[in-house]
């Protein structure tokens, strides 16, 4: 348990990343300890207090006996202040091992507005004070987490008789809800069974499930949904399905599906679907340098000619130049052209058209 | 103290022993060691924007693309990498280093990747860039942006550690940290050092923690905390201040600006949410940049969002060897380091499971559209507030109406930089009468929300007022002021001025007619001083003082006047003094058909103006003049009509076609070099203010000539006017872009302009008076061309030289006409023009 805590407690450590800068709940101000507490903060007192609140917390104490226990180590002068972080910071992390719920979660609410006892010096800004251990960030994580895995869990285990009650709940949540995600993760592990229940249920939902619906039907690899989908959806619900439409559709379908949003109103979305169509090139030759007659086609297009230049930047030449010898071009495009040999020095090796695919 | 050093040690062996071994871990969505609790971002080789981040290519891609696509957009390679790579740099502005008025052009700079996995910092210049390059012609903020100043962009200074992360973007090495080596990852996305003694592959153990963080490189508080010296360090600062390739990029890209003119420096990184700023001893610089970044926190809390930045500022003298330590002592500018979201919560702000600290640096893809284009707002924020205070471009009294003009004043930047006052009065303003003010600004001044002016987001409503007084050696005078109007359009001006949405307030303004009133009026001779005081958008007060125009220098504005003793924040400007009188005036006369006529400075003898006013409240007006090298040149210019005034939005020139056989209109070519407006009192006396070739001025005129049976004022009827109407302008349909004007003068003269082309195809003009008493058809003895004075400033009435150009024959009737003309210069030939009318004067019915 001892090396556990060891292993968790340092990410607490990282100046960078876990800012909190003093409170004024805090009474007195937090304490400046040198960075080296954080070693010094694991201690077999600061165990003791984990495994205490811990076991507390497994015997299903109310949220009042667990956040008295928590008020109890805050003011226990006994401690350094950092000690008395670490034990929380400690308890929060081990809590990551058990089953959502296992915690009230008005004791991670309190948690998620607790002020750092003890602070140290911003990485980036040694003046601008930082908590030891970010006991807030951790619990509000934590309370993330268990909503993320106890969606996951709903979608997982819920037979097919619940598919309704399951869309309903699709249907109302909001994207940026963890629960959410975890519902959204679950659902591609689904079989085929429980999704047609549950695209049937979403198509009577009032809202149709919203953008999770396309999800159901990515792993159903309903094509024909989707393209009809696609046309119309904003690109912050389109974009994220696009991104796994290689993993879950044959590759024809795939294509055809990026061809669509080739046409899709937003600029931003065509562009990011003519680099997945550049992506997955096939091997034959003429196919490829049809495509790239159309990408030397769209150099003059005020919007997507820098996108078109960027995608025959990752193609071979052989599979354009002939096309763009053949096809007169304004003055812009013949400049996003002469660009194509600096960005290829641009591009990471992953970058090239067609990888794994030629 | 042994004992506790040996406890130290034990505790420290304890850790050692408990670390684990050296893999390569994978950042995931779901819970795990790395689990972040939403998908892992992915970069895609795209230009444009989208809810998620652009690979390297992608973001050069897009800068390369609006370099070529906005002209003002230009990109420069600063320098190369550790590896060998091109750094870019962008500089985005229209025009030189100098703003239209010849002043230096303040510069700001925003440097993105420097540490190389904070993926939202390459997004959120290049979002700027998108902003500033693709909103432009917004005719407001952006444009005067654009206008004013240079920015100066360098999205990815870090290229080797960008390409290094995107290469890996699920993953990095645990348990290779020097410090943390269990919870810190290294290399791959989590890499964020140049490539110093690096290699590119993440399964190789050579440079996994090696690299320079390019944020502990620089002078002057190099070399810094001690810990910077281990090469292993996630910050190790370089072997010397400046050793890397990229530091010295970064200076290079200052020279854009250029660096003697920049005004404000920020280094985007991420994350905290926090301004982390760089002060000086300089108390005024610290004041500068206090205020600034108060208003960017106090604008950005209200964006989509919600997020708030606080400002955490830090003296120089505890520098750690950041380009925001550099920048603020090399050059004297606010300067920060800029933490992007998220702040102190990490991934856990956005629904992230906050498992290791390091989730913050990966920014959810579903959040970046809106941290992109929220911070590229606030950036503009700061540049429009950095590009310079406001000021009092001119003031003009109108009538209630607004039709007639009563007193008009404006700056005029001189040759030695300074602002010369320009006014002209028609008429006193009367107490107890209702006038408009409209007053201009060089800026747009006042934001809006679908249409309608509001607040700019994080200023309060007290923001928007506009206090108009009139005062009297410091007492203020009874007055009052109605509501401001703001134009909802920019003018329609052309000239080096460029105008703006919401540059200018109409107020409606009455001086009581009240007993102190009046008594104070009859103690100041009569005239009283116009006092304003407002604010722009961003909160800078005026420049109190117009006369010398603001700028920057050494930590502080300078020339930037104020009031009340509080430095660097403007105040009220009490420079314009106008006529008030309490008696009332006579009324000011519209402009009518009588003010057809050829109009000229007697002090620029040899150019004028040949104004035809046409019915519906039109008007035609010729400019003959000259050009740079003193040949003849003509504008012409179609206006408006509005009580005392004419507008010429547009003075257009033309050229192209050669005279003669050779004339074909398909050659002429126009184009708009300008604008002008005639303002005039009664019949005979007035002023013409243009803006073209470079000039703005006032040059006061008189008319030369009146056409017969067109009287000025009051018609009073002359029953003889089948003569007269043929006055007005003619021309050839066959030779569409030449043309005559003429007008009867009297019963027994005509005048005749001809605006034509010579040989070369550059624009030409003769004028001529006929032969008194010749009718039919109408006699010019002698047309005459002229040359000599230069247009402009230098203007020389003594260097006019007239030639004899020719003679011509001029026949006429309501409808139709034919010129014949004469000539034995060189290049020019004799001919016969047939006439169609082009206008017909207003007054002037053709029986």
């Amino acid at each position: 348990m001892r090396t556990a805590f060891l292993r968790l407690a340092p990410a607490s450590c990282l100046l960078i990343a876990l800012t909190f800068t003093t409170a004024a709940s805090v009474a007195n101000g937090p304490s400046r300890v040198p960075p080296q507490a954080r070693w010094t903060a694991q201690t077999a007192a600061v165990e003791e207090h984990i495994d205490s609140l811990l076991e507390l917390t497994l015997d299903q104490a109310g949220s009042r006996e667990i956040l008295a226990a928590v008020a109890t180590i805050r003011s226990d002068t006994t401690l350094p202040p950092e000690q008395r972080d670490a034990a929380l910071y400690g308890y929060l992390q081990r809590l990551r091992d058990h089953p959502p719920g296992t915690a009230p979660s008005a004791v991670l609410e309190q948690l998620s507005h607790t002020a750092p006892l003890a602070v140290v010096g911003h990485e980036e800004a040694p003046w601008h004070q930082v908590a030891l251990f970010n006991i807030a960030a951790a619990a509000r994580g934590l309370a993330n987490e268990w909503s993320w895995r106890d969606g996951h869990e709903r979608v997982r285990a819920t037979p097919p008789a619940g598919a309704a009650s399951l869309a309903g709940e699709l249907d109302a949540l909001s994207a940026d809800d963890p629960r959410y995600r975890g519902m959204l993760a679950a659902v591609a592990e689904l079989p085929g069974q429980r999704l047609d229940a549950l695209a049937l249920h979403c198509a009577s939902t009032p809202g149709g499930c919203g953008p999770a619906r396309a999800d159901i039907e990515l792993a159903r690899h309903n094509s024909d949904w989707l393209a009809s989908w696609a046309s119309a959806a904003p690109p912050s619900d389109l974009l994220p399905r696009l991104a796994r439409v290689r993993r879950h559709l044959p590759r024809k379908d795939a294509n055809d599906l990026m061809r669509a949003a080739l046409s899709h109103r937003d600029r931003g979305v065509a562009a990011w679907a003519m680099s997945d169509l550049t992506s997955h090139l096939p091997k034959d030759s003429s196919l490829r340098r049809e495509w790239g007659e159309r990408l030397i086609g769209l150099l003059d297009d005020p919007a997507l000619g820098g996108a078109a230049a960027l995608q025959l930047a990752r193609m071979d030449s052989e599979d354009w130049l002939e096309a763009a010898a053949r096809r007169p071009l304004s003055e812009n495009a013949r400049r996003r052209l002469d660009l194509l040999a600096q960005m290829e020095s641009t591009l990471s090796e992953s970058g090239k058209a067609g990888g794994g695919d030629k | 103290m042994k004992q506790l050093r040996t406890i130290l040690a034990s505790i420290l062996l304890a850790a050692a022993s408990a670390l684990p071994a050296q893999s390569i871990v994978d950042w995931t969505e779901g819970p795990g060691r790395l689990g972040l609790g939403y998908p892992v971002p992915v970069p895609v080789d795209t230009p444009l924007p989208f809810d998620g981040f652009r690979s390297y290519a992608g973001l050069h891609a897009r800068h390369q693309d609006l370099d070529i696509m906005h002209d003002s957009v230009s990109s420069t390679i600063v320098g190369q990498t550790r590896k060998g790579r091109d750094i870019w740099a962008y500089r985005l502005g229209r025009g030189g280093n100098q703003t239209f008025e010849g002043l230096p052009r303040g510069a700001l700079q925003f440097t993105g990747g420097i540490h190389a996995r904070e993926w939202q910092s390459p997004e959120a210049v290049t979002g700027l860039m998108e902003l500033l390059a693709e909103e432009q012609g917004d005719g407001h903020w952006i444009d005067y942006v654009l206008d004013h100043t240079s920015i100066v962009l360098v999205p990815v200074l870090n290229v080797d550690g960008f390409l290094q992360t995107q290469r890996y973007p699920r993953s990095n090495w645990l348990g290779v940290d020097n410090r943390y080596p269990d919870v810190s990852p290294r290399d791959g996305r989590m890499r964020r050092k140049n490539l110093r003694h690096s290699d590119e592959d993440l399964a190789t153990s050579a440079g996994r923690v090696a690299g320079v963080d390019l944020n502990r490189n620089n002078e002057p508080a190099w070399p810094g905390p001690q810990y910077t010296e281990v090469p292993a360090d996630l910050t190790y600062r370089g072997p010397s201040a400046g050793s890397e390739p990229e530091t010295q990029a970064l200076i290079n890209a200052t020279g854009l600006g250029p660096g003697e003119q920049l005004r404000f420096y920020a280094d985007m990184h991420s994350f905290t949410r926090v301004f982390f700023s760089v002060q000086t001893d300089n108390a005024r610089l610290n004041a500068i940049q206090r205020r600034l970044l108060a208003m960017a926190s106090d604008h950005h809390v209200e964006l989509p969002g919600n997020k708030r930045y606080v400002d955490s500022p830090s003296h120089i003298d505890f520098g750690i060897g950041t380009t925001s330590e550099y920048f603020a002592d090399e050059f004297r500018v606010p300067s920060l380091t800029w933490e992007i979201e998220p702040g102190q919560m990490g991934g856990a702000e956005y629904g992230g499971f906050a498992s290791n600290g390091n989730d913050g640096f990966i920014l959810p893809e579903s959040e970046i559209r809106r941290v992109r284009e929220n911070l590229a707002e606030t950036m503009t924020a700061i540049a429009y507030h950095m590009a310079g205070p406001p000021h009092l471009v001119s003031a003009e009294l109108l009538d209630r109406s607004g039709r007639f003009t009563h007193w008009t004043a404006r700056w005029q930047i001189d040759a030695e930089g300074r602002r010369q006052r320009v006014a002209r009065e028609l008429r006193p303003l009367t107490v107890g009468r209702n006038y408009l003010l409209r007053l201009q600004f060089n800026k747009p001044m006042r934001w809006r929300e679908n249409g309608a002016i509001a607040a700019f987001p994080g200023r309060p409503p007290s923001s928007l007022k506009v206090d108009v007084d009139l005062e009297i050696d410091g007492e203020t005078l009874a007055v009052t002021v109605g509501p401001p109007e703001w134009n909802t359009e920019p003018a329609a001006w052309i000239g080096l001025r460029p105008r703006y949405t919401s540059d200018t307030a109409t107020v409606l303004v009455r001086l009581e007619d009240h007993e102190d009133n009046v008594a104070l009026l009859e103690q100041s001779g009569g005239r009283v001083s116009l006092s304003v005081d407002t604010q722009d958008m961003t909160g800078h007060r005026l420049d109190a003082n117009p006369a010398t125009p603001a700028g920057y220098r050494w930590g502080a504005w300078r020339d930037y006047e104020g009031t009340d003793g509080a430095l660097d924040q403007g105040g009220r400007d009490r420079s314009l003094e106008l006529p008030v009188s309490t008696t009332e005036s006579d009324p000011v006369l519209p402009v009518g058909g009588g003010h057809s006529a050829m109009w000229f400075n007697p002090q620029r003898s040899g150019e004028g103006w040949v104004l035809e006013i046409l019915p519906d409240q039109r008007a035609v007006a010729y400019w003959f003049t000259f050009d740079d090298e003193g040949r003849p040149r003509w504008l012409v210019g179609n206006g408006r009509v509005e009580g005392n005034r004419i507008e010429f939005p547009e003075l257009i020139a033309a050229s192209g076609a050669r005279f003669g056989a050779d004339f074909e209109s398909g050659d002429v070519k126009t184009s708009t070099v300008g604008s002008a407006r005639m303002l005039f009192d009664g019949c005979s006396e007035g002023w013409y203010e243009y803006e073209a070739y470079g000039f703005h001025r006032t040059v006061d005129f008189q008319a030369l000539t009146s056409i017969w049976n067109v009287p000025c004022g009051p018609a009073v009827g002359f029953p003889d006017n089948e003569r007269a109407s043929e006055s007005g302008s003619w021309y050839d349909p066959a030779q569409s872009g030449q043309g005559l004007t003429v007008q009867w003068i009297s019963p027994e003269e005509m005048m005749l302009v001809w605006f034509t082309f010579d040989p070369e195809g550059r624009p030409y003009w003769i004028i001529g008076l006929s032969e008194a008493g010749s009718t039919d058809p109408v006699v010019f003895p002698e047309l005459r061309a002229v040359r000599g004075p230069v247009f402009g400033d230098d203007y020389d009435a003594g260097a006019v030289e007239q030639v004899l150009w020719g003679r011509a024959e001029l026949s006429l009737d309501c409808a139709q006409g034919q010129f014949e003309y004469e000539t034995d210069i060189d290049g020019f030939v004799g001919g016969v023009l047939p006439l169609e009318r082009l206008t017909r004067l207003s007054g002037l019915e053709c029986p």
